[in-house]
């Protein structure tokens, strides 16, 4: 199959990008999204003209690497699907193709389609965790939980910290990442120590990075490759809400800032 | 208070002010229509005589003498509370506007939405819209500002005559087509508020669910149908002037 490709390229972080076309003549329609951009980029190459560049690892759904908003949709328009499990085969031949970066402050373009997403590991290190004891491992079932509580904790941890949900929101919101982080520990005992303090620090890291407020809009789940459901936002909400309103929380860090 | 400032500015903290002060302020609109729509009450026992309509006008200038006389404190002090609310949704607004326009600077060149609605993209929009309604709607009926000739009336017993001051109000096609303009723009406002809002306070459920995402467009529906509908009354001659 024969494909227009149209690419966002930037120099750097800096850089004034734009969108560049590529004609991609001769593609196998088994191949995934990214194989058919290593393929050109290996025409680039030869052509001793700059590959693309494009962040990917395992290829295979569940690192998170890979981006790309395809055609106006965070990987593309198959439902929980990565971009790296995006198939040629649901384009069509003589389609025109549109590849953007995501888009986000908080999510600075380094190059080409590739983003800086650590502002989502600052957020896990403000409280995306869990104390435990060091030494040997302890039995994995010695503490019985309920089997539709360990199913939804497990729901919220299918998570791979993509930032899918933050490129879909027109808000550019990471409140979806922020509420599976911290419903897959409120769902089970061992995340209830740091409970209060967890939704209140993730969720002021996530507004220190520069991402948006949440609006409801409902576009996060929909492109979500893992599925995620907005329930667990509501579960934020009420996380943050007790942590914020009826603990202690809070409290120390308002009088060191002082007001504003 | 400082740890309250926090929680206000930060985003879920902002969306809980917006979502509280919307919830009351939908008490409001839901109360103030009830209210309104009296304005039928009185077609009922209405009789046509030669020099005109009479009595239609009795039920709606009776509950407005109440408010204004036997219930004035009542009456001021829900004001206060809504003028908080309405001041609180509008700061959330402005929040939570500027958190997101700071967010993404730079859009795409290709946007597909997969699930938001032009109702929750445009909620800025349709607000502003609503909040220049309110003004000219308080300068209108309210205060007179806009209506100095109509505000004056009085009926026979001597009480404002809030019935003919909304009938001929309302005869003035520029107004008429304004307030169903602005109605529409709040109940589209509602359809996406109207649902957001128990999400926002953490009310998910999968059995409430098909409830609490249907509440939107049915809260909109009835404020949008019930306050459109005294204008277009008076538009088509359903409801006369009363003894004047």
């Amino acid at each position: 199959m024969n494909i227009t490709l149209h690419v966002w390229r930037q120099e750097n972080a800096a850089a004034e990008g734009r969108m560049v076309q590529f004609e991609v003549p001769g593609i196998n329609p088994d191949m995934s999204f990214l194989e058919m951009l290593d393929v050109l980029n290996e025409r680039l190459e030869q052509d001793g003209k700059e590959t693309i560049a494009f962040d990917h690892d395992c290829r295979e759904g569940v690192c998170g690497m890979c981006s790309l908003v395809i055609n106006g949709v965070p990987h593309g328009d198959q439902p929980g699907t990565t971009t790296c499990q995006l198939h040629m085969r649901h384009f069509k031949d003589g389609d025109s193709i549109w590849v953007e970066p995501w888009r986000a402050t908080a999510f600075p373009i380094l190059r080409d389609l590739m983003v800086d997403r650590a502002a989502f590991d600052r957020i896990q290190h403000a409280g995306g965790y869990i104390a435990v004891n060091t030494g040997a491992a302890r039995d994995a079932n010695e503490q019985p939980i309920a089997k539709g509580l360990a199913d939804a904790a497990f729901d919220a941890a299918a998570c791979i910290g993509c930032g899918a949900c933050v490129a879909a929101c027109p808000n550019a919101s990471a409140m979806l990442f922020v509420a599976a982080k911290v419903a897959q520990y409120t769902y089970l005992p061992q995340g209830q120590p740091e409970r209060a303090r967890r939704a209140l620090r993730m969720v002021q890291q996530h507004d220190a990075e520069g991402f948006g407020a949440c609006s409801n809009h409902r576009e996060c789940e929909a492109v979500c490759p893992k599925s995620i459901s907005t329930e667990v936002i509501a579960i934020l909400n009420r996380e943050y809400l007790r942590s914020a309103l009826l603990t202690n929380e809070g409290l120390a860090e308002a009088a060191e800032r002082g007001p504003g | 208070m400082n740890w309250f400032l926090n929680f206000a500015k930060s985003s879920i903290g902002a969306k809980f002010v917006m979502a509280i002060t919307g919830f009351m302020m939908i008490g409001f609109v839901v109360a103030h229509m009830a209210g309104n729509l009296q304005i039928f009450a009185g077609q009922e026992v209405a009789e046509h005589t030669e020099t005109g309509l009479i009595a239609a006008r009795e039920a709606l200038n009776a509950y407005g003498f109440k408010l204004q006389n036997d219930l004035k404190p009542l009456v001021w002090v829900l004001r206060l509370g809504l003028l908080g609310a309405f001041l609180g949704h509008m700061a959330g607004a402005y929040r939570v506007v500027t958190l997101n326009q700071k967010a993404r600077p730079r859009g795409y060149v290709v946007t597909r939405h997969q699930a938001s609605t032009s109702m929750s993209r445009y909620m800025a929009w349709t607000g502003v819209v609503i909040l220049v309604f309110v003004l000219v709607h308080l300068a209108h009926f309210t205060l007179g500002v806009l209506s100095h000739d109509t505000y004056a009336l009085t009926d026979p017993e001597g009480r404002h005559d809030v019935y003919n001051m909304v009938v001929l109000g309302f005869q003035n096609k520029a107004y008429a087509g304004f307030y169903i303009f602005a109605q529409a723009l709040l109940g589209l406002h509602l359809g996406h508020g109207a649902s957001s809002w128990l999400q926002t306070l953490g009310i998910f459920h999968k059995k409430y669910n098909p409830l609490i995402r249907s509440l939107g467009g049915v809260v909109g529906t009835i404020i949008f149908l019930g306050n459109i509908s005294i204008p277009l009354a008076v538009l088509l001659g359903i409801v006369k002037a009363s003894g004047v």
